[in-house]
């Protein structure tokens, strides 16, 4: 059976704004593949369809069954890793392998505290449901 | 409280509900979608499960699925969004175009000469009128107890799902939503 | 539970799918577009060279035999100049009997009066002789204004050719991309291309035609209120009748004759407003009413007795002039608008759109992007289109109960459309109340403030702030996600934070202020992807009693903190 593995430097799973995600991804399949590519992405979830967004990603082309490679990403400034009620914002690595099915993922936080920024909801919607943007003049 | 991600009701949980029904069976269906030479409509009201039967059709039909979701409040003009079909259709694509009655008759007989050598097309509309139907989607309050069951036993317990179908018309969407609304809200 | 970031197994995503047999289908179409343009615009290429040309004829003295007005037997255009003049070439004398190259005949008698006139029998001038061929001759050189016909069929060779470059132009294919099939560009610049383009061709159809059919005849009309009111006779009165395009067009030609300035006159002006008619019934009670031998009055103008008109009241079909006037105001309400939208960003785009250590402006000021004009317009245009169509069906029923046999299915099926079309009046008037209220100014510093940063604020007010009686303003920040599923969309929000910035009842505090707050640390800066989104937003609510409030939100962009920033 194909084993992928990342395997995040110091064990971090939570990160500063800006930080470099640094680690290594750990390969080992049953059959040789085109390549593997190494995703920073983040996403959404709650109430509303879901949004994936790919921050950076990293291809190893003809990997071969099996080997290792480090890898660093430079985290942009946000989006941070929230939760309020109607979305949960989380980042994540994944691993992939194509073509095929084998995937590997973890998840980090991004966000300027040791944990998702929480929001608490005040119980209803904004005063104007109808927002205009101002044009901008300087 | 609860995080979105978390919350039973999230649309990712929602979206992931196998397609349940009482009178047929998966199996039942593919039947009548390749005694249809591959070519049907699943219609019913608004959150009866359209988009839910479609999408299981297409996952056990298999090949190379290629979705169009054609909405009220489509981002892109009907136009590029049929342009976003494959170059050339064929036979190994199963194309699910989900709001077909979105199309007007002359956008219709467009996106048909594009679509017709896929090997599979199924389209979902609020009525029946251009490919031969294969399922009319219904809900009733049992589906909904079955649905919420498998989401959050604890709901079922605790709310009145009769009441719920009954004020949102039988829209199993509507339904959801409110009740990720109670999740969301209530303490723990 | 892995997530599936592409789409699956899907073949090569690319534009449109088009089979052979429909590209050679499309590529005919275009190109008999392409050819007929491109002849077209040969023709009037070749004709403008032709009158072009004269220009560089040689001039040679000349003498006006006779002059005046002819019938052409068309009915389309029955009048031309008919002048003939005599000149002499290597000593052999010549007639000419063309006044310039290009077609002179004119459905307006006067116009081909006016020609004449230039030329009176009787008079030396000079005329221009080809110098290939000595017997063609004409009187006057005039602009090539065929030329412009080329902007018309420039049109065609434009079809046919980006048709064409549509139909072949190489596409994008993305082989399965992952990146390409998550995130969307969402379609801010090339919808407000369209939207120019759009805006642009309704700005100069409208414009043209509110000038031809409703500014210049009201202008005439306008200016001809100071004539005098003159004895004349009809000569002829007929009506004319052509083949178009559309089918047959009618006029009601007639032709009078008047005394002014000591001297006969003849015109066929019968009104300030001259589009032809397709209803010959009309044209023919016109020619019955202004019947040969008939004495009637005209008026003529005192300062040019050769302008005159046989009706100079106003009457109703005038106003078919505001319907090209609705395409003006559609078309100008479009481009302002364009001009106003900008590309979205990608969302969560890496670091020159969240923050990070770029530059921010010290300021910036905030303006409602529709203003309330803009509000009356888009309400007028929306009301005048809905109620012009659902009248001609209302007056239907209405003909009908007065005639005794009332339409009842038709009068039912009104009723819905009647109370939407009496909602847009009320729509119009509201807005106009609207347009009588004080608009809010802000000015926030810095432009985009961060998380835990200083949030300043000034604003004033244009307009009768003093009708204001109380001003809140509220900093918002709320969570916005979008559910899309089948043909269903919905949206829901939730707010996380509120702070009231402003909440007075002093007319001095009302007029203009500042107010200071702090954006709180602990929340999420703003950001925005396809279907969820956190929004920070300024409301402002100014009670105004016994008129609409003045109710006005802006957004602000709340950034994250840099890395400079959240480093000790």
């Amino acid at each position: 059976m194909s084993e992928l593995r990342i395997d995040l430097d110091g064990n971090r799973s939570h990160f500063l704004p800006g930080d470099d995600v640094a680690g290594r991804v750990v390969w080992r399949l049953t059959e040789p593949s085109e390549a593997l590519e190494l995703r920073l992405f983040w996403h959404t979830s709650g109430k509303g369809t879901e949004d994936v967004v790919i921050a950076r990603s990293h291809r190893f082309d003809a990997p071969g069954t099996y080997g290792e490679q480090e890898f660093r990403f430079r985290l942009p400034a946000g989006p941070y890793s929230f939760s309020g009620t109607l979305i949960t914002l989380a980042w994540s690595l994944e691993l992939v392998s194509l073509p095929g099915e084998g995937t590997e993922r973890v998840d980090i936080v991004v966000a300027p505290t040791p944990v998702e920024v929480r929001l608490q909801s005040l119980g209803r919607p904004p005063k104007s449901e109808i927002i205009r943007i101002g044009p901008v003049r300087r | 409280m609860i995080r979105p991600v978390d919350n039973p009701f999230a649309s990712r949980y929602v979206e992931a509900l196998p397609f349940r029904c009482a009178a047929s069976n998966l199996d039942d269906l593919i039947d009548r979608l390749v005694s249809q030479q591959g070519r049907g409509a699943v219609v019913g009201p608004h959150g009866s499960g359209k988009t839910t039967l479609a999408e299981a059709l297409a996952q056990r039909v298999g090949g190379d699925i290629v979705r169009i979701h054609l909405g009220t409040e489509t981002r892109q003009p009907l136009t590029s969004t049929i342009r976003s079909l494959p170059r050339v259709v064929e036979p190994r694509h199963t194309i699910v175009l989900d709001g077909a009655e979105q199309l007007g008759p002359v956008a219709w007989w467009r996106t048909w000469r594009q679509l017709r050598s896929a090997g599979t097309v199924v389209i979902t509309g609020h009525k029946p009128g251009r490919l031969p139907v294969i399922h009319e989607c219904s809900t009733d309050p049992d589906l909904l107890r079955e649905l919420v069951a498998e989401l959050s036993p604890e709901i079922v317990e605790t709310f009145d799902l009769d009441e719920l179908f009954s004020r949102h018309q039988g829209n199993l969407r509507l339904c959801f939503r409110e009740l990720y609304d109670v999740c969301a809200t209530s303490e723990g | 539970m892995a997530l599936k970031l592409d789409i699956e197994r899907g073949g090569p995503i690319g534009a449109s799918g088009d089979s052979a047999a429909g590209k050679g289908c499309l590529t005919l179409f275009f190109m008999v577009f392409l050819g007929m343009g491109l002849a077209a615009t040969a023709a009037v290429g070749f004709q403008a060279a032709r009158e072009a040309a004269v220009w560089l004829w040689p001039k040679t003295p000349c003498l006006v035999r006779a002059s005046g007005v002819d019938t052409t037997g068309d009915d389309a255009a029955p009048y031309q100049p008919t002048i003939c003049f005599e000149y002499t070439v290597d000593g052999r004398s010549r007639e000419g009997r063309t006044v310039s190259r290009g077609d002179l005949s004119s459905s307006i008698y006067d116009d081909a009066r006016r020609i004449a006139d230039r030329f009176p029998a009787g008079s030396r001038t000079a005329c221009r002789i080809n110098p290939e061929d000595p017997n063609e001759a004409v009187l006057e050189a005039r602009p090539p204004f065929i030329a412009f016909a080329a902007l018309l069929t420039l049109i065609f060779v434009a079809v046919g050719a980006g048709g064409l470059w549509m139909v072949w132009r190489p596409r994008r294919d993305d082989q399965g991309s992952a990146t390409r099939s998550i995130s969307q560009r969402a379609g801010g610049v090339s919808g407000a291309k369209v939207e120019l383009v759009v805006g642009l061709i309704f700005t100069a159809v409208g414009g043209v035609l509110t000038v031809l059919l409703l500014v210049i005849p009201l202008a005439r009309l306008a200016l001809a209120a100071n004539w005098v009111e003159t004895p004349a006779e009809v000569i002829s009165s007929t009506v004319r009748s052509w083949s178009t395009d559309d089918g047959t067009s009618h006029r009601a030609d007639v032709l009078y004759t008047y005394e002014a300035g000591g001297r006969s006159w003849m015109s066929n002006r019968r009104s300030f407003f001259s589009l032809s008619s397709s209803d010959v019934d009309d044209c023919r009670d016109i020619v019955e009413r202004y019947h040969e031998g008939r004495s009637v009055s005209c008026w003529v103008d005192p300062d040019d007795p050769s302008a005159s008109v046989l009706d100079r009241a106003f009457r109703p079909v005038y106003l078919i002039g505001l319907f090209p006037l609705v395409f003006l105001i559609v078309g100008l309400a479009l481009l302002a608008h364009s001009r106003r939208r900008r590309p979205s960003t990608i969302p969560g785009d890496p670091p020159t759109s969240f923050g990070g250590d770029t530059e921010v402006a010290a300021e910036v000021t905030l303006e409602p992007a529709s203003g309330p004009v803009a509000k009356v317009i888009a309400m007028t245009v929306a009301a005048l289109l809905w109620n012009g169509i659902v009248s001609i069906f209302v007056w239907q029923v209405v003909e009908g109960f007065r005639n005794g046999s009332p339409e009842w299915f038709l009068t039912l099926f009104m009723i819905p459309f009647v109370l939407v079309g009496v909602a847009l009046i009320g729509g119009v008037l509201y807005a106009v109340l609207g347009v009588a209220n004080p608009r809010p100014r802000l000015v926030i510093a810095p432009s985009s403030p961060r998380l835990g940063g200083r949030l300043r604020l000034s604003w004033t007010f244009s307009g009768a702030v003093g009708r204001i009686e109380r001003l809140t303003m509220t900093l918002e920040g709320y969570e916005k996600a979008t559910y899309r599923r089948g043909t269903d969309t919905t949206t829901d929000r939730d707010v996380f934070a509120s702070t009231t910035l402003v909440d007075t009842a002093s007319e001095w505090e009302i007029a203009n202020g500042t107010a200071e707050t702090d954006i709180p640390v602990d929340t999420m800066h703003s950001f925005r992807s396809d279907n969820n989104a956190v929004v920070w937003s300024i409301h402002v609510h100014g009670e105004v009693p016994r008129w609409p409030d003045v109710i006005e939100a802006f957004t602000l962009e709340v950034r994250p903190l840099s890395r400079r920033e959240l480093l000790p």
